[in-house]
């Protein structure tokens, strides 16, 4: 079976800076990854150049055994950006994790019976139904960062791809939030994630890519965790 | 006051304004999203070139209008989209642009800045029944895109490059979202004039904002109270003798102020979340007396580990977790 993302030699350049330099990435499905790395390492731009959002200046990226250029299942990929990175926009919670369930959905269509459910179940596992009323703006960090969790969800992903989904929240958001993404990878959710430092999720990670100056500089296990 | 409204001329006043107030709105509530509640502004400036250049050929000056207006929008669109030039300067090229060329042109016509002022201000009492046909049209596509495609412009406001991972056509919905408020600009030319357009975009979706929850509630609260301001505001201008583009605006900046007072006294409840889970595998190291200690001195070795840097302690490695040591 093909890995659930596979990239090779991944070249890619930011405002015409080289950042990354030849980068290899292999997830088979099922597996949590994390990339790790310190500031411009790299790691969000790998993350964002898989799924398209940054260029390929040189290498190959595959999603499910399809080049990235031919990939339409989009529906299968979840995408957790960085939080300081998203806009609080007038919204409620249940309006932006709606909002992540339109790659599967038609245009022009209402949204059926299996959308909504989906959207319920999505916000059920990150424990947003009671808040599901409310603006996003009235959220703390750690709710509002499990809400854009709710989002990618809501798409029934079969791959989940998160920026520093740990950063900036207080420590017993992290562990919430480590806390439910075990619950995923245990349901069997292949996971990559970004992360500054592994903190509570130490304990998910099946393998780590640790990223120096848009190099790999380590690929594998670390020593010293064990897995849920 | 009904005597007022037997007269066709006021009858088409009130259709094109409330033709605007529908539409001004529903396009409004993106541009605002997107933080480019000047955009209405440049667009609108760019229609002065549409109607300097109906003046110099003789033309309808709503179509012409639009059509130039439209354009001016695809290239600011194609601008931002390629990287050319940012929103900002953008935006400024088309401010400066289309009102110098607009007034160029008007000159050339033989017509002074004041065969523009009309456009400018609006003039609700020279709409012509086909400018009404135009305006529904136009109002029609505008609202219907607006509405149709609600979820998929919502998933781009909150975030393009999200938007772009679900594999939506964000360039082709960034397009059409300019284009409607193109023909924003080209239905309000007549009711607010085009220096007061972008107060009509803007205005009812933040009072709308202050009042209701959500984005959809606002949508549909924007264009409730873009309609209501705009159908009012033409019946005040025309019992007190007002310019009516100046009253509808002034009326929505009111309808606005009153909103935050509203707003304001609403309850902010704190939200406090249901029972949430915790990792359960993870092994608190013993505790220390001096493991804080170790923390501040070089008289432990720290090693890189990953990406974190563990303590080695007493033969064993400690790495900080939270306010506990976890053994690794």
């Amino acid at each position: 079976m093909a890995n659930a993302l596979s990239a090779q030699g991944v070249h890619a350049e930011l405002g015409g800076f080289g950042v990354l330099h030849g980068v290899d990435l292999d997830i088979a499905a099922g597996e949590t990854v994390a990339l790790l790395g310190g500031n411009g390492s790299g790691k969000t731009t790998l993350l964002r150049t898989v799924l398209g959002l940054v260029p390929l200046t040189a290498g190959s990226v595959t999603l499910y055994g399809t080049p990235l250029a031919q990939f339409n299942d989009w529906w299968r990929i979840g995408y957790v950006p960085q939080l300081s990175a998203t806009a609080v926009t007038k919204a409620t919670v249940a309006e932006i994790v709606a909002s992540g369930r339109l790659a599967r959905r038609r245009m022009l269509r209402p949204p059926s019976a299996a959308d909504h459910a989906a959207i319920r179940r999505a916000l059920e596992t990150m424990r947003l139904t009671e808040l599901a009323g409310n603006e996003l703006a009235e959220l703390s960090g750690g709710q509002r960062q499990r809400a854009i969790v709710a989002r990618a969800l809501a798409g029934e992903p079969d791959l989940l791809l998160l920026d520093e989904p740990l950063a900036g929240l207080d420590t017993r958001s992290q562990d919430a939030l480590a806390a439910m993404l075990a619950e995923l990878k245990l349901a069997g959710l292949t996971i990559c994630v970004v992360l500054h430092e592994l903190g509570p999720m130490a304990d998910l990670i099946d393998n780590a890519a640790v990223l120096r100056d848009g190099q790999r500089i380590f690929f594998g296990k670390l020593a010293g965790s064990h897995n849920v | 006051m009904f005597e007022i409204l037997s007269h066709p001329f006021m009858q088409r006043a009130l259709i094109a304004a409330a033709l605007s107030g529908l539409l001004a709105p529903a396009v409004g509530m993106y541009i605002v999203q997107r933080r480019l509640s000047l955009l209405g502004d440049g667009l609108g400036h760019v229609a002065i070139v549409g109607i300097g250049l109906a003046l110099l050929t003789g033309a309808a000056p709503l179509p012409v209008a639009a059509a130039v207006c439209i354009l001016g929008a695809l290239t600011v669109e194609w601008l931002r989209q390629s990287g050319k030039a940012s929103s900002d300067t953008g935006l400024a090229i088309l401010f400066y642009g289309g009102l110098a060329g607009g007034i160029l042109l008007a000159g050339l016509a033989g017509r002074g800045t004041a065969a523009l002022s009309q456009y400018l201000f609006g003039s609700l009492l020279t709409v012509t029944p086909t400018d009404i046909w135009l305006l529904g049209v136009l109002t029609a596509f505008g609202v219907g895109i607006s509405l149709a495609l609600a979820p998929q412009f919502f998933s781009v406001c909150a975030d393009e490059g999200y938007a772009r991972t679900q594999g939506l056509p964000v360039g082709l919905l960034n397009t059409l979202m300019i284009v409607s408020a193109a023909l924003t600009v080209t239905v309000s030319l007549r009711t607010v004039g085009v220096l007061l357009v972008s107060a009509l975009m803007v205005v009812p979706v933040a009072a709308a904002s202050n009042l209701l929850t959500g984005f959809r509630a606002t949508l549909s609260g924007a264009i409730v109270l873009g309609l209501l301001v705009s159908t009012s505001g033409t019946v005040v201008s025309a019992l007190a003798d007002t310019p009516s583009g100046a009253t509808i605006v002034v009326l929505a900046i009111a309808v606005f102020l009153l909103s935050s007072l509203i707003g304001r006294r609403r309850r902010r409840v704190p939200l406090s979340d249901p029972e949430l889970p915790t990792l359960h595998a993870h092994i608190p190291a013993e505790p220390h007396a001096d493991a804080a200690l170790a923390m501040d001195t070089e008289a432990v070795a720290a090693v890189l580990h990953g990406d974190h840097v563990d303590y080695l302690h007493g033969g064993h490695r400690h790495a900080p977790h939270g306010d506990h040591f976890d053994e690794h």
